[in-house]
């Protein structure tokens, strides 16, 4: 009787997890529906201010971001759309069409920079990032290193033969490589965040000082990475680096950043 | 734009026949009358000479100039020498007449030369008076200091030495040289920059012109070579940077030269590169009390706003223009920040600027052109603005409200529906599930302790699995511990053993497996050989391993007990079953210290 009531507890509390979870999921794909439909009928500013909810809410996706980006550009500005369209590249399920559209968006604003190709590694790092996401290789590095470990020991009992210590020294690099990249890729994710000029135009400066030299112009629409680290130091300043290699400091107000 | 390769020759007739200086015209028709002082600041006792001149054509009568009395100066002469020429200049036929009285500086002092009437053709015409410094050359610089300067120098000079920021302040580069000396070209270097200022490249429209000052004692011509206007762009000392131009000049010959003196013989013509002194300025920043939205601007403005139509049909585009006019920083001058209405699609504006660089201030207009789309129908509303700015003439800030401007925007009832697809480029928006996360804002390692548990797990694996190696390695080679730990499973499976007998009546038999638990169990465990021991020996074996005497005792009788039983009559089953719970529980408080 115990060891039933045991059983029927397990299930019941997984049933509830999972019941809680599909309930949240439907919730949100409810509300995101509900906008979708609004767009679709043309209220815009309905359907611009429930995906703002949601993405309030702390509930995002690529199609989220993607929507925001399309309704921007009706209702707000080429900039904000831009900024959620950077946002929507982040995800496989709209890293495409979010790229076309951001290569239309850049043909409308005045001014355009110029933009260094990423580092070869920068690409491959990305590519980890948006295909298998951070959970999924932190997740992979810890499954390999456990089975490195099981077949390392598993020597002590039928010895070590060619392919058994192959296999175990192979876990034992894969971990290695990909438990310092994924923690790279985690720190530089939490270091930098994309940014965009949403207004005006402003003075790229040298130091984080009104008075100091100019490294650049920025206008609406240029994008930037926002290095979080060093900002911190410098309140009301944001130490950025253009698309063009250049880097330099811009007063906090001057970009929004997602 | 800097003039380059820009010729004095025509400052030669002036510099050379010393004409210059005043002169102001006079027009009848098409003649004129002129009257110049080739000095007007002479020293006591020089000679110096006054020119009437009379240009143009279709006169045919002129007579001598009527000479006004004089003040301070003398004529020395009242027969004047006089010249004439006659030019053709794209079939348009020129004369000109000119009479030279030579004057004597008399006294020190400032004077005046009055009016000097011509009568041309029965018809009465008057230059303008003339000013005269005459200087006592006595009371000049000493001639240590006279020396010392140099004959020909590069100056940059400013309208004001503390302007405010934005506020265009005029730069002349000037020259100044001896009389001794010719200008024959000049070419200013086109680096220069002025850092810190915006530069506007200014034109009069005029060929420079020569005029005579005095420093320390020493007479100079003088002769604006180019105007810029700059505009301070920060507060604070700013440096205006040297100026660099390379002059070709003449210089006479020395003194003690066979041909010195003799019209030009034995000058020599050279190339000299001249550079301005650096000149620092004090900046200052604009005073507080502007009561609008600040543009930036200094000068004298006039700033206007109307949009093009009111009423239009949702997706049209709206243009508002702004107007800024007037003297001062034009090109500086920021847009009005607008408060659009929601609903509104901005564009970015077009600014056409239009910079007037003729005389000493800029002058010109900026066109601002916001291009908005309503982006729904409905009544918009554009709220005024007060916009200020720095009246640099009057020191005080200006204002001016721009009024409101109120849009309607209505649907086209001819227009295709507007649709997402339309306006961005064949995109739409994207329905369906999605794959939906959490905004992550904490590292991985923050925002799950699973992470750890997860991460430490290998460790954790190897720990246990080493545990269980060292077991399974210790019991395949240690004996003794094999035996010790084997010894409770051994010694169970003899109790079963005897009990299975007990129960099938074979009592004695049943204790001989009682015997094989305790004394297999006891010699497992205390790693004694596995036969040929006495029950003594055990008892030894455990009081050796300091098992308790009366324990030790105990299980010794139960060893004899099971030994001696076999020879025994008859057995009880109820006896058994107390030796057995006995036996076993006795194994149990055994203490094992090896």
């Amino acid at each position: 009787m115990k060891h039933w009531c045991k059983r029927f507890g397990l299930l019941f509390t997984m049933m509830v997890i999972w019941g809680f979870g599909v309930t949240f999921a439907q919730t949100v794909q409810q509300r995101f529906d509900e906008a979708n439909n609004a767009a679709l009928q043309g209220n815009l500013a309905e359907a611009y201010e429930a995906y703002q909810s949601l993405e309030a809410d702390g509930h995002v996706s690529g199609k989220l971001y993607y929507n925001l980006g399309i309704i921007a550009f009706q209702l707000d500005s080429l900039s904000v759309s831009k900024l959620y369209h950077i946002a929507a590249m982040r995800y496989n399920e709209t890293r495409t069409p979010a790229a076309e559209a951001i290569t239309f968006l850049d043909t409308r604003f005045p001014q355009r920079v110029a933009e260094l190709p990423k580092l070869p590694w920068e690409q491959f790092f990305d590519f980890l990032l948006r295909t298998f996401g951070l959970n999924l290789l932190f997740g992979s590095v810890i499954f390999i290193a456990n089975t490195g470990i099981i077949l390392y020991m598993l020597g002590w009992w039928i010895g070590r033969p060619r392919w058994l210590r192959g296999a175990y020294l192979s876990a034992l690099l894969y971990t290695l490589t990909f438990l310092s990249i994924s923690l790279y890729i985690d720190y530089k994710e939490h270091r930098y965040r994309d940014g965009v000029i949403i207004e005006g135009q402003y003075a790229v400066k040298e130091e984080p000082n009104p008075a100091s030299a100019v490294v650049t112009q920025a206008y609406e629409g240029y994008r930037f990475l926002v290095d979080l680290e060093q900002s911190a130091k410098k309140p009301g300043w944001l130490y950025v680096r253009l698309s063009n290699g250049l880097y330099g400091w811009l007063p906090q107000h001057a970009i929004r950043m997602i | 734009m800097p003039k380059t390769g820009k010729s004095l020759f025509l400052l030669l007739p002036l510099i050379i026949g010393a004409f210059c200086c005043a002169q102001t015209p006079l027009y009848g028709q098409d003649i004129r009358v002129t009257a110049q002082l080739n000095e007007t600041n002479p020293f006591k006792g020089e000679r110096v000479a006054l020119t009437v001149e009379i240009s143009g054509d279709g006169f045919r009568t002129i007579e001598l100039p009527k000479l006004p009395s004089l003040t301070g100066l003398q004529y020395m002469s009242t027969s004047p020498n006089t010249s004439q020429s006659f030019s053709m200049i794209n079939g348009v036929t020129s004369r000109k007449y000119g009479y030279t009285y030579f004057l004597q500086a008399l006294e020190t002092g400032e004077y005046t030369i009055p009016s000097i009437k011509v009568t041309i053709d029965g018809k009465e015409y008057a230059t303008a008076p003339i000013k005269v410094k005459i200087l006592d050359r006595n009371s000049a610089a000493s001639r240590e200091t006279t020396e010392a300067m140099s004959d020909i120098f590069l100056r940059i000079e400013v309208s004001e030495r503390n302007p405010y920021v934005n506020q265009q302040i005029l730069a002349n580069v000037v020259l100044y040289f001896k009389q001794t000396t010719d200008v024959l070209s000049y070419q200013p270097n086109p680096s220069w920059k002025a850092e810190g200022f915006w530069k506007e490249d200014l034109d009069d429209g005029k060929e420079a012109r020569t005029e005579s000052v005095v420093i320390d004692g020493v007479r100079y011509r003088k002769a604006t070579l180019l105007q810029y206007a700059l505009f301070p762009s920060k507060s604070g000392r700013l440096t205006i940077s040297p100026f660099e131009v390379t002059f070709n000049i003449r210089v006479p010959a020395s003194g003690n030269h066979p041909f010195a003196g003799w019209g030009g013989f034995g000058s020599s013509q050279r190339s000299v590169d001249l550079s301005s002194d650096p000149l620092t300025i004090n900046v200052r920043e604009l005073p507080t009390g502007s009561t609008g939205a600040s543009l930036g601007a200094v000068g004298q403005f006039e700033i206007r706003r109307k949009v093009a139509k009111t009423n239009v049909f949702v997706g049209e585009a709206v243009e508002i223009s702004t107007d800024i006019s007037g003297i001062g920083n034009i090109a500086l001058v920021n847009r009005p920040d607008y408060a659009f209405p929601d609903g509104f699609e901005v564009y970015d504006p077009q600014v056409q600027t239009d910079i007037n660089r003729q005389g000493t201030r800029v002058n010109g207009s900026k066109l601002i052109k916001d291009v908005v789309i309503p982006r729904r129908a409905g009544t918009f509303t554009i709220p005024e603005l007060t916009v200020s700015w720095y009246n640099d003439r009057t020191n005080s800030w200006q204002t001016t409200t721009l009024a409101a401007i109120t849009i309607n925007a209505e649907k086209d009832p001819n227009a295709a529906q507007v649709t997402t697809t339309s306006l961005t480029g064949s995109k739409e928006i994207l329905t369906g599930s999605a794959n939906w996360t959490s905004l992550r804002m904490r590292r991985i390692y923050e925002q799950n302790p699973m992470f750890w548990i997860a991460l430490m797990s290998p460790i954790m694996i190897f720990g246990m699995g080493y545990v269980y190696h060292s077991y399974t390695n210790r019991m395949s080679t240690d004996i003794a511990f094999s035996r010790s730990k084997k010894a409770t499973k051994v010694a169970a499976q003899w109790f079963s053993e005897a009990e299975k007998q007990a129960s099938s009546g074979d009592i004695k038999a049943a204790y001989g497996s009682i015997h094989k638990a305790m004394a297999g169990y006891i010699g497992d465990r205390l790693n004694l050989p596995p036969a040929g021991l006495s029950d003594d020996q055990y008892r030894d074996a455990l009081l050796e391993g300091k098992t308790e005497q009366a324990v030790a005792d105990e299980i010794f009788t139960l060893l004899t007990t099971c030994s001696t039983i076999r020879y025994a009559p008859v057995t009880d089953q109820t006896i058994f079953d107390a030796d057995l719970k006995r036996a076993k529980d006795l194994l149990q408080n055994v203490r094992w210290t090896r």
